[in-house]
Order: C-alpha cells, then sequence, then structure tokens
C-alpha cells in the first residue's frame, strides 16, 4: 500500500517536472525564425505520427497490422475538414465510417 | 477572439476528444483493479499524474510485478516527449502570469498539446483556450478513471467506436495546418518515418519522439526551398 503510494508520488513529480520544464526554459529565450517554424512543424510531425502510431498496430513482436476502421475513419475526417472546414462535422463523419467498416469489413 | 468565443470553440473541440479520453480513463480504472489497486489510489494517480500513458504503462508494469525503479525508468522515458510538447507550447502559453503557467504545465501532454498547437498557430498564443481544454480533459480523466474502477468490464470502447476517436480527431485538426510544401513536407516525412520506426522497434516509445524531432528538418529543408 505505502510502495504505491510513494510510486503515485514519485510518477506524479517526474511527470510534472517533465512538463513544466518545457515551458519555462523556452518562455525565457527568444525564438528565432527558423527556432519557431522547428517548433511549428513539431506539433505537425507529433500529429503525424500520433495518427500513424493509431493506425498501425503490433502484437509485440515484428507482426505489424493496420486498422481499416482507424484509416477509413482518418480518410472521411480528413475529407470532410478539407469540404467543409466543419471539425464536428469531421469528426462525427469519421466515427461512423470507422464503426461501419469495423461492421462490414474483418480486420 | 473574445472570452466567449474561445470558451465556445474550446468546448467545441476538446468534447471528442474528451469522450476518447473518457474511454481510456475507463481501460485504466479497471486495470489499476486488476493491478491490485485500491479505489482511492487509482483516483489519487489520475489526479495527481493525469497521463494515460505513464498510468496505464505504471499499473500494467504493476500487475506483471516489476520493480519500482524498472516503472521509475520507463516513466521518465514516457514523459521525454512532454519536455518537447513544453517547449513547442512555451510562446502560446507565455502571456499567462506564472502562478497560471506552471498551473497549465499540468495540462501538458498528448491531447491539450495537439489542440493548442493548433489554435496558437491559428490565432497566436491563447492560455485561456489551453486552459479550458486541459480542465475538460482533466475532468473527463479523473472522473472515467474512478468510474472504470468500479463498473469493471461491463462497457466495451471498441463498440461505440470510442478507441477511434483519437486518430480521427487528430487527422481533423491535422487538415488545416496542411497548408504550403514546409508543413506538408513536415507531416509526410513524420509518418513515413513513424510507420518505418514501428516496423522495425515495433511499440518502442522513442519512436514518438525521434519522429517528432527529425521529421520538422524536412519542413525546414521545403522553406528553404521555397525561399530560393
Amino acid at each position: 500500500m505505502i510502495r504505491n503510494w510513494i510510486l503515485i508520488g514519485v510518477t506524479a513529480a517526474a511527470t510534472y517536472l517533465s512538463r513544466i520544464t518545457g515551458i519555462e526554459v523556452m518562455s525565457r529565450r527568444k525564438i528565432t525564425p527558423a527556432l519557431r517554424l522547428y517548433f511549428d512543424s513539431v506539433s505537425l510531425s507529433i500529429m503525424s505520427a500520433l495518427i500513424i502510431s493509431q493506425i498501425i498496430s503490433h502484437d509485440g513482436y515484428a507482426q505489424i497490422n493496420l486498422s481499416l476502421p482507424a484509416l477509413t475513419g482518418c480518410f472521411s475526417a480528413a475529407f470532410v475538414m478539407r469540404k467543409a472546414n466543419h471539425f464536428l462535422a469531421a469528426v462525427s463523419v469519421g466515427i461512423i465510417i470507422g464503426i461501419l467498416t469495423r461492421s462490414f469489413l474483418p480486420n | 477572439m473574445n472570452r466567449k468565443t474561445t470558451t465556445k470553440t474550446a468546448f467545441i473541440e476538446a468534447i471528442p476528444l474528451a469522450l476518447a479520453i473518457a474511454a481510456y480513463g475507463i481501460s485504466y480504472g479497471i486495470l489499476a483493479i486488476q493491478a491490485g489497486l485500491d479505489p482511492a489510489s487509482i483516483l489519487m494517480m489520475s489526479m495527481l499524474v493525469f497521463s494515460g500513458s505513464v498510468q496505464l504503462t505504471t499499473v500494467a508494469m504493476l500487475a506483471e510485478g516489476a520493480a519500482m525503479t524498472s516503472i521509475i525508468a520507463t516513466v521518465l522515458l514516457l514523459n521525454l516527449r512532454n519536455v518537447l510538447y513544453g517547449a513547442a507550447l512555451a510562446e502560446g502559453l507565455a502571456p499567462a502570469e506564472k502562478k497560471w503557467r506552471w498551473l497549465l504545465a499540468f495540462g501538458v501532454s498528448d491531447e491539450p498539446f495537439v489542440l493548442g498547437s493548433a489554435r496558437f498557430q491559428k490565432y497566436g498564443p491563447d492560455p485561456l483556450y489551453f486552459g479550458i481544454v486541459t480542465g475538460i480533459f482533466y475532468l473527463a480523466w479523473i472522473t472515467s478513471s474512478f468510474f472504470g474502477a468500479f463498473i469493471g468490464d461491463q462497457i466495451d470502447p471498441l463498440k461505440w467506436g470510442l478507441d477511434l476517436a483519437f486518430p480521427i480527431t487528430f487527422a481533423a485538426l491535422l487538415m488545416p495546418s496542411l497548408k504550403g510544401k514546409p508543413a506538408i513536407a513536415t507531416a509526410i516525412s513524420a509518418a513515413v518515418m513513424m510507420a518505418g520506426l514501428e516496423s522495425f522497434l515495433p511499440g518502442n516509445e522513442l519512436n514518438l519522439i525521434i519522429s517528432g524531432l527529425l521529421a520538422p528538418f524536412s519542413g525546414l529543408y521545403a522553406a528553404k526551398e521555397v525561399e530560393q
């Protein structure tokens, strides 16, 4: 029991320190245009990488699986967003298409 | 944009992700009970840590009987990307007073980062927006993890498509930012890099960090090309 509480405390402290470090270190520095472009691009790259990590899954070894529901859902959401530029509609359509894909196509 | 509009936008953009976070929270609660944690510890961990990847990994390792040192080492590794997120968000949160910035730092994680950085790129610094989305996610996380600890495995997130909410929301958020060669080059590089790394090192926590750090260089290169 005490071990768990210590673990929770250490985990909380380590996580918060990692969060505040980036913000406080960078907020004191003047950001050059190149650095700004880099950080703007970091958000794009992390987002893209997160999408890919959610679309592909692995069995813990070398076998990579593609999640068709996630893939069709993402494409549908991206398409609606591009055409209609409506966030809620894009997410709703994406999830519906994803669920339908899961229902009708074996993964 | 005024406060009312900012608040409304924050709610509209955060709710789909909050549902996905709640699905993860329920999973965490169920796993934590199975790992032998009591409901008070489960709730306290969600309130103090507020990180899905860290908490789910910690309870999974506890369930396997892992040593505290290896759990903490894994937590440090998992948290590496928060430094990157914080650095990218720093300018957008800079207008807030230090005490508020230190409070907002609590929200530096995957989902608030995605929403916050997209918002800052479009409208400039906006600590209020970041605070609202973090608050929504925080409430979703602690209530769902506590709920998960009590209801067990009676809800199937797959049946309701809640597991799809993360990638689909990210895809919808990404689209408006994909304008110009540098942005497109960065996004494609990151996707290819992540897919490649996942093929060779499946499930490695560093894959996201490596892709996130290296892919922007292709964007910088593309920007240089455009300038010339």
